[in-house]
């Protein structure tokens, strides 16, 4: 009897162990599969692709239909001469909260903040010297892993006016003759003043 | 000892069956994995990036308009600059997506502006102060006709403001445009050499000046079915409609001194204008005549590691379809 107990005994911790094995061996297999696929809408993964690519049109598409009234144009020459920075900035000089009082940043506001995404949006231009700046529009921190980038490209011309608080063209002020406007003059001596890239990077949040 | 055996053997037998499930469970992992993958590849529409061209052509097509507007208005011998400065500063900006783009403008077409834009607006009168007249014969191609207005220089029904396009040689053949006003709203009413009639009636607030954009069919930033195409019939009808192609139109104004305010046109040929109503250069509160770019031909060129496309872009800002 006592023989017999005892190697009961033996094999009961032999089977823990390999219980103990096996389960470590369940887990770390279904974790490993998890891994694998999307959880929640929010995780960059391939899975949300599909949400990645409509918020790329979307972004695209506000773009396209504001420029078409030269809305997007607008919004770049939407400049405050005296401050040197957008009109109703804050004092970094690009917008933060709020996007800017003009058709750009109502189509903005419409179409990206009432679906909760988080947008920043930036001109891309060049100096005449030919190397590249970035200027932000409106920044809204630090896109996520999941941001996409949808970009369009307007022309301004050299004798384009300022566009004043209340969104009328200014009747002195042009691209040209502001002393602080940000745009440089790219093409000197041509009628091109420049060729701004406006790029919104997106990301749902 | 009989009944002890068999524990010794189901021990192996959970290792097993552990190691089983851990090989299906990767398994499957990698089957739902490459099954998110082809829809990923699915969801993309096209992977070669052929959209890419298209959309970029639009946003050239754009940035030559600007630089065709600055020419007609400053200098008219710009464009060929602008449109290399856009093309090169274009190609500098794709190239760090690894797209090539190339822009060139390959020819131009002559037009006429035809406008009055004296300050503060006047009535639409020819310069010879008649309030029914031609501004220009013998027309192939119209763009950009653009009536700038407010409430307290639109005419009621009675006496509406008349914009016609009259066939050359069959003057019966003719498009009008009607304009008045009816308390807070603008009316407009088209026919169409057809025989189709359509209106619409678009609520404009204040006392300030809005825009009438015959061509683009938009008053006051809003959608005027009647200028473009009928909202229940479908039927076609904005500036022109009806005229056969090919055939030459007279634009007439009728009722000029009803209405009051600012307008202006670009028309194709150059010299299609009327010597005697219109005056030249920008003398102020007559209308007008000066030289214009009617149409700009650019040659556009847009390659990547997948697509290469060419074409030519013609630009004619604010034409009617």
């Amino acid at each position: 009897m006592s023989d017999r107990r005892g190697g009961v005994d033996e094999r009961g911790q032999g089977h823990t162990l390999e219980a103990v094995a096996a389960a470590f061996l369940l887990v770390a297999s279904v974790s490993f599969a998890l891994q694998m696929t999307a959880v929640t809408p929010l995780s960059a993964s391939t899975s949300s692709q599909h949400l990645e690519n409509q918020l790329r049109y979307t972004g695209a598409g506000v773009m396209a239909s504001v420029e078409e009234r030269g809305g997007l144009s607008r919004a770049i020459r939407y400049w405050d001469e005296s401050d040197a920075r957008f009109h109703d900035a804050p004092d970094g000089g690009y917008y933060t909260a709020d996007p800017p009082d003009n058709a750009f940043g109502r189509a903005l506001n419409r179409t990206l903040d009432e679906r909760n995404i988080a947008y920043n949006v930036h001109l891309v231009y060049e100096r005449s010297s030919g190397d590249r700046a970035q200027k932000r529009l409106l920044y809204r921190g630090e896109p996520s892993d999941h941001a996409v980038r949808a970009s369009r490209t307007v022309t301004i011309m050299d004798r384009d006016p300022l566009i004043d608080a209340d969104g009328t063209e200014n009747g002195t002020l042009t691209v040209s003759n502001a002393s602080t406007y940000f745009l440089p003059d790219a093409d000197t001596g041509g009628p091109v003043h420049n060729v701004v890239r406006v790029e919104v990077v997106a990301w749902r949040i | 000892m009989a009944d002890l055996r068999p524990r010794d053997e189901r021990g192996q037998i959970l290792l097993i069956a552990a190691f089983t499930l851990a090989v299906i469970f990767v398994a499957l992992a990698l089957v739902i994995n490459s099954a998110i993958f082809t829809e990923n590849l699915a969801s993309q529409g096209e992977v070669a990036g052929s959209s890419e061209a298209l959309t970029y052509q639009d946003q050239v097509r754009q940035s030559v308009a600007e630089a065709m507007a600055y020419a007609n208005r400053y200098d008219e011998s710009s464009l060929g600059a602008s449109v290399d400065t856009i093309g090169g500063q274009s190609s500098s900006q794709q190239a760090r997506g690894g797209r090539v783009i190339d822009v060139s403008l390959v020819s131009t077409t002559d037009g006429t502006r035809i406008a009055d834009n004296a300050s503060g607006g006047s009535a639409f009168r020819s310069s010879g102060g008649l309030s029914d007249w031609n501004l220009a014969d013998g027309v192939e191609r119209t763009r950009n006709v653009v009536v700038t207005t407010r409430h307290s220089d639109l005419p009621t029904s009675g006496t509406p403001f008349r914009l016609r396009a009259n066939e050359t040689g069959t003057p019966t053949n003719v498009w009008t445009m009607s304009v008045w006003e009816d308390s807070d709203d603008v009316v407009v009413r088209v026919n169409t050499a057809d025989g189709d009639v359509s209106e619409c009636r678009v609520a404009v607030a204040g006392a300030g000046t809005f825009q009438i954009d015959v061509t683009d069919g938009v008053i006051a930033g809003e959608r005027c079915h009647a200028l473009t195409r009928d909202g229940t019939a479908g039927t076609p009808m904005w500036f022109a409609t009806g005229i056969p192609s090919g055939s030459t139109y007279d634009i007439e104004i009728a009722n000029g001194d009803a209405i009051g305010g600012n307008y202006s046109m670009v028309v194709s040929p150059r010299g299609s204008w009327n010597a005697t109503t219109l005056t030249t250069g920008s003398a102020t509160g007559t209308p007008y005549r000066t030289d214009a770019i009617y149409e700009a031909t650019v040659d556009y060129a847009f390659r990547t590691s997948q697509v290469t496309y060419e074409t030519e872009i013609e630009v004619t800002p604010g034409e009617a379809p």
